[in-house]
């Protein structure tokens, strides 16, 4: 499957954080709680929670996904895909 | 001013003329007019309060125009011909005529200085916009409509008995600042809560939204929350245990949006997100924590809307909103992905977007009140925003899986709406002193600071490259059709099925007992029949003697019992 986040994706994206922490060394951040300001705080926090909520989310998942019409006729969730321009009554 | 004057009657009169224009260009060019002229009204007016109205004895004030009333209702404005615009295609009038009651509603609501004319509006808002829901026409839309009907006419009624019991206990039905204590004070919170979307109050919204017309999910979007957060702010700033519930309300949603594969319905756990944010800052109760929440409801309802507006364009022109269904739409309709793109970013509070203005000053308010937990909170809160809303909105519909949809890009209306969302996105986040100018305090804050932009940056591209890696790790959740449970399973699924089981316990005790008794009764008339029927020992002919004799004994006993 062709997939968007090719190499040079994954390089650029790659490059920007690499630059980012490194102003992090160069000019350095502030902070208010202590723990904050320590260097490549907000680096490992944005990639680590991102991750946890990921694998966390995909567990939920395991718990709670249901077939489509697991309301019934009651819900929309069921109903066919909405005929395009459907709305152009 | 007369006494009934409020800006929200002039989409009343628009929505009673509206059904009668035939010609449907001159039709929406008239809706169009409706949320202009009736924000000229109030757009250069003085602060005050007008239209009062003796009531029996009560004392209504139907336009209260202060910061805080000025800035939802410009918003709402906005909001209310930015959404007619994108209808313009609509030839509906049931769709049109609630929009226009609807939001007048929610601005008549705004404008109410005293808690009886709230009640009348707060009702109405939730009457007008489930038409919105309806005016979709399918049964599954219809059984929507009637749960969340439900739902909204039960905070209203909340709402009505907090403020009889408020009455009783102040003698007063101004709306002003509240102290939770009472039960009256309690109720009031509680309807403000259903309609804010509280944690476990909060399923009607995701149940709701993907279930309108694609233009009525634009609509309901910009009203019925922020109204409730409007009502918050006005009635419970400061109030501690909304930053609690704020904090849970900006966490929870987060991972149902990461699984969710209608993106209407992430949206609307974003919507719920992002109220979180906006009721931790009217827990805090500063100034600088206000003016946060009202700057984030402004950038809000624009930004969300925007979202919403491109998920609709989508939706017009491929038939569906399903993650699982779409992919590689950037191709056929670029503008709509790049109006979908500066949603994305102003909702990811990225510099140069609204939404980075207005949410640090809840952040920071936060650290400065040296609420630690909830700060760390928000900041996590904010990477899953960036993950549902960020990524995952514009990924799934115009990357992610090519599924060879070929469509022709959105209308030129729907574009129109879009980009001028957009540009006040980008304008907002450029110059936030025009925002901030709006705002009920001064405010004393720099959101371009270089500690600000660096950390914020760090923060969201560290979390862009965990998706890139996921994603070419094989570990990103791919889109699954199927329906997530939530707190609604209770009510949709637990509850009608315990009352079907206990309905059918009963029925079988009830034909248990029946049985039983019936059994016995038999018994019984088959035991008179031996001793009374035609050969029972009761009927059989008795010889006169032994009658006789019976009474002398009788008799005997009676004269040895009198001797004793």
């Amino acid at each position: 499957m062709k997939t968007y986040i090719t190499n040079k994706v994954l390089i650029a994206l790659g490059t920007i954080c690499f630059v980012l922490a490194g102003l992090d060394i160069a000019i350095g951040h502030h902070g208010s709680f202590g723990i904050d300001a320590l260097p490549f705080f907000y680096c490992l926090f944005g990639f680590v929670i991102y991750v946890a909520l990921i694998f966390a989310a995909k567990a939920l998942r395991r718990l709670i996904l249901r077939p489509e019409d697991y309301y019934g006729r009651n819900a929309i969730d069921a109903e066919p895909a909405q005929r395009p321009e459907a709305d152009n009554v | 001013m007369s006494d009934l004057a409020t800006p929200a009657l002039i989409y009343f009169a628009a929505a009673l003329v509206t059904p009668f224009i035939r010609w449907h260009i001159a039709r929406a060019i008239f809706l169009l007019s409706v949320p202009l002229v009736a924000l000229a009204t109030f757009a250069f007016a003085q602060y005050g309060a007008y239209s009062n109205l003796p009531f029996f004895e009560l004392h209504l004030t139907l336009f209260r125009l202060d910061a805080l009333s000025y800035v939802f209702a410009l918003v709402f404005s906005l909001a209310a011909f930015l959404s007619l615009l994108y209808a313009w295609h609509i030839r509906d009038r049931l769709e049109q005529v609630s929009s226009l009651l609807y939001a007048g509603a929610a601005i008549g609501a705004v404008f109410a200085a005293d808690l009886v004319t709230l009640f009348v509006f707060w009702e109405g808002t939730a009457i007008a916009s489930v038409f919105l829901i309806w005016a979709r026409r399918t049964e599954g839309a219809y059984h929507t409509g009637l749960r969340y009907l439900a739902i909204q006419v039960g905070s209203g009624l909340l709402l009505l008995v907090g403020i009889i019991l408020n009455y009783q206990d102040t003698g007063s039905i101004a709306f002003e600042h509240m102290e939770l204590g009472s039960l009256a004070t309690w109720l009031i919170f509680l309807a403000f809560g259903i309609k804010c979307a509280f944690p476990l109050l909060n399923n009607w919204l995701q149940d709701a939204y993907p279930a309108a017309t694609l233009t009525g999910t634009v609509t309901l979007s910009a009203f019925t929350t922020k109204l409730a957060v409007y009502a918050l702010a006005r009635g419970f700033a400061g109030t501690e245990i909304l930053i609690y519930i704020g904090a849970a309300m900006t966490l929870f949603p987060v991972f149902f949006a990461a699984i969710e594969n209608n993106l209407r319905r992430v949206l609307a756990y974003s919507l719920n997100n992002q109220l979180g944010f906006m009721v931790v800052g009217i827990g805090i109760g500063t100034p600088l924590a206000l003016d946060g929440t009202v700057a984030h409801a402004f950038a809000h309802v624009i930004y969300k809307g925007l979202l919403f507006m491109s998920v609709g364009a989508v939706l017009y022109r491929t038939g569906t909103d399903k993650a699982s269904e779409l992919g590689g739409l950037w191709k056929s309709m670029p503008l709509t992905m790049m109006f979908c793109i500066v949603g994305a970013l102003s909702i990811s509070a990225f510099p140069l977007f609204s939404g980075f203005i207005a949410k640090s000053l809840i952040v920071s308010a936060s650290a400065d009140t040296g609420h630690f937990i909830v700060w760390l909170v928000l900041l996590a809160a904010s990477v899953g925003v960036l993950e549902h809303a960020g990524i995952k909105i514009p990924y799934s519909m115009f990357f992610g899986h090519d599924r060879g949809l070929k469509v022709k890009e959105a209308p030129f209306h729907m574009l129109l709406a879009m980009g001028l969302a957009a540009a006040l996105c980008i304008l907002v986040g450029v110059w936030p002193q025009q925002l901030y100018a709006l705002l009920p305090y001064p405010v004393d804050y720099a959101p371009y600071t270089t500690d600000h932009v660096l950390t914020q940056l760090q923060l969201l591209f560290f979390a862009g490259l965990a998706f890139a890696v996921l994603i070419r790790t094989g570990r990103y959740p791919v889109e699954l059709r199927g329906v997530n449970l939530d707190i609604d399973w209770l009510y949709r699924r637990f509850l009608p099925n315990l009352f079907s089981r206990l309905s059918s316990a009963i029925r079988a005790l009830w034909q248990a007992a029946a049985r039983f008794a019936a059994g016995r009764t038999d018994r019984a008339l088959v035991l008179l029949f031996r001793a009374h029927g035609p050969h029972g020992l009761i009927a059989r002919a008795w010889p006169t003697s032994s009658m006789v004799l019976w009474i002398a004994v009788l008799l005997g006993i009676t004269l040895v019992l009198s001797y004793l």
